[in-house]
């Protein structure tokens, strides 16, 4: 940042310092005065509409300016109250009421509504003009909102939101004077995001989500703040409750990382809690059954199956989730290495594990990310892998698109699918599936060749040598064949980064999304070495894959990034614990799972994943859990997994929960209880630490346990930087692409098994269907709403075909998995993209 | 957008706007009249008024179609170039006339029959509300008060308001503006010879 020497202002008859260039209005409140504005959002461009903010400005030409839209300036005399500011203020707040139908005993918004506030501060109870408020009825047509033109007051913060936010411009303002007022193209039902921006920050009540219209009046709701657990965003959200029971919920004001934004899922999809297919009993398996049982019972049985396989030394592994809480995570690790005395621990193929383990653990010596939000909020060029954020982690896409279009960020968007970004992206790299670690190598090639002293940035760095002699066999030929973009693209990228005074990169992970994310984690950090970059951000495809790996929950990584290889970190966690910890097991997870080697499971233990039904076919997680001799599932619905195991446990989820998750910027922030869990389920930490007193090892009750995990764990992490490189995989013999890539990575409103509970967002998402492009539908004459045969080498599933103008032609995307059909899990063989073709069938 | 694949900063000759401007109103290409604007100016968001403009000259209107394509290359949404669209009334959706006839329906004019004015032009003219005859020289439409009541009823034309109209004076109104309108129109080919 460039220093500028504050200046002097009047205000209100008091010297006072600001930076110049700062907004008037950030200077007067930050002195504690109360401005009264309606049209103003600090996430927004200064608007001017609603003149609310006037103050008197008695230097220079003098009189009224908006605060809001006035940069100070040296030597400014400003007074904030007097006679003409409060007599305008009135003036324009009558001026407002032309627009309003003014019902505020009977408004859904009453106690909770700008307008309301101003006019009783104001005196101001009606409009004494001549005119008639235009009548327009109240639009309904919409999923979700329901807008009511009678009541806006036009102030556009919706309409500005939309577009400088979420970048999406779904509506906008129509008309002028009284006839003006905020619609869709030609009035039509809303299609869009359905991110609540609009109606949560809207001041009065023309914006107003029908799942939360609640008769109970603002002083009644009981608000908290907890952490969003649909994606790794981290956001804070605040559920209002009444009788126990959540009535409404939005963005926390002003607080990081979110600043009071959502998505759709974070805004709606709490009705998971009350999903009537929820699990309240547990469930144990009798006579080739599962039935009802009570907790003793299946308590007993899941301690009798580890206590036996434990004694007889058949292996017993225990598979966690990164929707688990650290504590759960935590107790989860705990009982595993202790009380069922295993190794075999971790999360298996759930997405961004590997890039962070594999990728930034590798290189960094610490599983965890090296950049934050704020370096991608302040880097003038982002880089993003792999997948649209719009897509798998929408925060990140806010922040991006404020990025382009506030403040005019160079964002570039590598992935192969697409996606409501692309349209924001200065630099599009539509390459080959699963080539963004080839086009990262190649642009690193290019860029040295370019500039030879770039490669003194990285000598001191221990693989430096061989990292740069690997890139030999990146060059642009190579590249381009692996890629798919031409020459141009890659100069282009080429030019961008070496322009790039600061760069940020995002690696977006998720099951389904092709290609190998610790190799292009790696790649990432190197290249990021190379031009001196800000550093790079691993966003796990759900909530807490940070914690849960900070909590230990990994085979190679005790609590607090210690690594499990080193016997001495396992002597200074197993003084903690009073017990010995076993050193690391000597066959990957996955390899333990799938029993290769012959070693059989004697107890597989799973909590917070699916892998019957939500891994990719090819890792045959199905076959797994058929195999193992005794099967154990925490989950809070009916899962493929839970369908084979021999003891189902009910849990709690999402705003059910206490404790806390750490977001991808490795902030830890608390999980807070929004509503009681159905049946008191108990949360999943509860049964761990249950199932080992039973087993003979007593864990701490949970005040103690969690300070021993914080003891442990060391929040807030330090920033970890590179230690190391390692050469580039050689390139890849380019596979020939057969049919059509078939895309299966998470969806804006479908993004993992928990989605698929929630009414409302299915309701955003209706039909399980396959999109495919205007070109193939031509091509093979198919039409919406065929059926059609959805094939990848010998899997193959029918699905209703819908035409989306949206998808890239050459591709097919389908639902990972969805409850009411079978889908593209089914179908990917794993990392590698999945070649597909599609039929119709009839 | 940096596209990769396009050719480059490549300037493009100036529109051939004669040629353009010669064709019947519907002829030159929605498309082309945008993509040659967008060539000619390089830059952002800032075209979309000038590119309405040029479109509401040579095709007498806006279409949604002709604003989609807008939308599309200046990448913005359809409903943001409605938006600033509907905010002048300089833009229209649908063609208007070079005499645009602008029937009061406010209360005054309507007790004094000013549906029947309505029914004379529809009769005379044989268009509807909203239309524009195939010689663009009359559209015809229906407004608020035009602050004129002691003439109720009145028809405003451009800038000029007519009152005490009944069907026959309507009638005489259009006949006038119809022959006046050729002469104008004769005039003007005198004045600007294309060659
Ligand atoms: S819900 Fe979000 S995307 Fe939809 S109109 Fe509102 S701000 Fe725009
Ligand atoms: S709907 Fe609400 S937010 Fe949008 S312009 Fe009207 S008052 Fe403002
Ligand atoms: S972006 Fe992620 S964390 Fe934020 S509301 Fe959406 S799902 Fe929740
Ligand atoms: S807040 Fe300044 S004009 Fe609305
Ligand atoms: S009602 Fe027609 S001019 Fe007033």
């Amino acid at each position: 940042m460039a220093t500028l020497d504050p200046i002097e202002v009047m205000v209100d008859g008091h010297p006072v310092t600001a930076l110049p260039g700062t907004r008037l209005l950030d200077v007067l409140r930050g002195l504690g005065l109360r401005i009264p504005t309606l049209c103003h959002d600090d996430r927004l461009t200064p608007y001017g509409g609603c003149r609310l903010c006037v103050v008197t400005r008695r230097d220079g030409r003098g009189g009224l300016v908006l605060a809001c839209s006035t940069p100070v300036l040296p030597g400014m005399v400003i007074e904030t109250h007097t006679p003409e500011v409060v007599e305008a203020r009135r003036q324009q707040l009558q001026l407002l009421l032309l627009n309003h139908r003014l019902e505020c005993p009977i408004c859904d918004r009453r106690g909770d509504c700008r307008l309301q506030e101003l006019m009783f501060e104001h005196g101001v109870s009606e409009q004494p003009y001549p005119f008639e408020r235009p009548l327009i009825p109240r639009d309904e047509s919409s999923p979700v909102i329901t807008r009511d033109p009678e009541k806006c007051i036009l102030c556009g913060k919706c309409v500005r939101l939309c577009d400088e936010v979420q970048g999406v411009a779904a509506i906008g303002i129509v008309h002028r004077g009284l006839q003006a007022r905020v619609t869709t193209l030609l009035d039509r039902p809303l299609d869009c995001e359905f991110c609540g921006q609009c109606v949560n920050n809207c001041p009065v009540s023309a914006l107003v989500a029908r799942p939360y219209l609640d008769d109970t009046p603002a002083w009644l709701r009981e608000p908290a703040t907890t952490t969003c657990a649909f994606c790794s965003c981290g956001c804070q959200v605040t559920g209002e409750t009444w009788n126990g029971a959540l009535v409404r919920v939005t963005g926390a004001g002003v607080d990081e990382p979110n600043r009071g934004k959502l998505c759709a899922k974070g805004w709606l999809g709490w009705d998971v809690h009350h999903a009537p297919d929820r699990l309240t009993h547990p469930l144990v398996r009798r006579d080739g059954r599962l039935m009802d049982a009570t907790w003793a019972e299946a308590l007993d049985a899941v301690v009798g199956a580890l206590r036996r396989a434990r004694d007889a030394g058949h292996r017993i592994v225990g598979l966690g989730g990164s929707r688990l809480s650290c504590e759960d995570a935590y107790a989860m690790q705990r009982l595993m290495r202790t009380a069922a005395a295993t190794p075999h621990i971790g999360l298996g193929p759930a997405g961004g594990a590997r890039a962070l383990v594999e990728g930034m653990g590798a290189l960094t010596g610490a599983p965890r990310s090296t950049a934050t939000f704020d370096d991608v909020r302040s880097a003038d060029v982002v880089l993003v892998l792999r997948g649209d954020p719009a897509r798998t982690h929408p925060l990140l896409k806010t922040e991006l698109v404020q990025g382009v279009t506030q403040r005019g960020q160079t964002l570039v968007l590598a992935h192969a699918l697409s996606g409501p970004l692309d349209r924001h992206a200065t630099l599009r790299l539509p390459v080959h599936p699963a080539s963004e670690a080839a086009l990262l190598h190649g642009v690193a090639a290019r860029l040295l060749a370019l500039d030879p002293g770039l490669a003194s940035r990285v000598h001191g760095i221990p693989g430096a040598g061989e990292w740069l002699a690997s890139l030999a066999a990146y060059d642009a030929e190579t590249v381009v064949r692996q890629t798919g973009l031409d020459l141009t693209a890659l100069d282009a990228l080429a030019s961008v980064l070496g322009h790039a005074r600061t760069l940020a990169t995002a690696v977006i992970t998720g099951l389904g999304i092709p290609g190998d994310e610790a190799a292009v984690t790696r790649a990432a950090v190197a290249l990021d070495a190379l031009v001196g970059g800000r550093g790079v951000m691993v966003l796990g495809e759900k909530a807490n894959l940070q914690g849960v790996i900070d909590a230990g929950l990994h085979g190679e990584w005790l609590p607090g990034g210690r690594p499990t290889a080193s016997a001495d970190a396992r002597a200074e966690v197993g003084v903690a614990w009073g017990q010995p910890v076993p050193p690391p097991a000597p066959v990957p997870l996955l390899t333990a799972i799938q029993a290769d080697g012959g070693d059989p499971v004697g107890v597989l233990y799973v909590a917070g994943q699916d892998p019957a039904g939500a891994w990719p076919g090819g890792l045959r997680g199905t076959e797994a859990v058929a195999a193992a001799a005794f099967v154990v599932v925490h989950d809070a619905f009916m899962s493929d997994t839970a369908q084979q195991a021999d003891v189902v446990l009910p849990v709690a989820i999402l705003g059910e929960r206490a404790g806390s998750l750490v977001a991808a910027d490795g902030v830890r922030r608390p999980l807070v209880r929004l509503e009681p869990p159905p049946r008191a389920v108990p949360q999943d930490r509860d049964i761990f630490r249950e199932v080992s007193a039973r087993l003979g090892i007593a864990m701490p009750e949970e005040a103690a346990l969690v300070a021993e995990m914080e003891a442990l764990c060391g929040w807030p992490r330090p920033r970890a930087s590179v230690q190391c490189l390692v050469p580039a995989e050689p390139p890849a013999a380019a596979a020939p692409i057969d049919g059509l890539l078939l895309d299966g990575s998470p969806q804006v409103f479908r993004s993992g098994s928990i989605t698929d509970h929630s009414a409302r967002l299915q309701e955003l998402s209706p039909s399980v269907a396959v999109k495919l492009s205007r070109r193939e539908a031509a091509e093979l004459n198919i039409g919406d709403g065929d059926t059609v045969l959805v094939s990848v080498g010998d899997r193959a599933a029918l699905l209703r075909a819908r035409v989306d103008p949206e998808v890239r032609p050459g591709m097919l995307v389908a639902p990972w998995r969805a409850r009411w059909g079978t889908a593209a899990s089914r179908m990917i063989p794993g990392d590698e993209p999945a070649h597909a073709h599609i039929r119709r069938s009839s | 957008m940096i596209e990769p694949h396009a050719a480059g900063a490549a300037t493009l000759a100036t529109p051939p706007v004669a040629a353009a401007a010669a064709a019947a109103p519907d002829a030159p290409g929605v498309e082309a009249l945008v993509d040659t604007f967008i060539a000619a100016h390089p830059g952002g968001h800032e075209r979309l008024i000038p590119l309405l403009h040029l479109l509401q000259e040579r095709l007498g209107h806006v279409p949604f179609e002709a604003q989609d394509v807008v939308a599309d290359r200046l990448g913005l949404t359809p409903i943001q170039v409605f938006s600033v669209l509907s905010f002048y009334h300089f833009f229209t959706l649908t063609p208007r006339g070079r005499y645009p006839l602008k029937v009061c329906m406010g209360t005054a004019c309507f007790v004094r029959h000013a549906t029947r004015l309505i029914e004379t032009i529809q009769d005379t003219l044989g268009i509807d509300v909203g239309d524009c005859t195939p010689d663009r020289l009359f559209s015809l439409e229906q407004v608020r008060c035009l602050g004129a009541c002691g003439l109720a009823p009145a028809v405003m034309v451009g800038q000029d308001v007519h009152g005490n109209l009944d069907t026959k004076a309507m009638r005489r109104l259009i006949t006038q503006l119809r022959s006046q309108g050729r002469r104008e129109a004769v005039a003007a080919a005198k004045e600007t010879p294309r060659g």
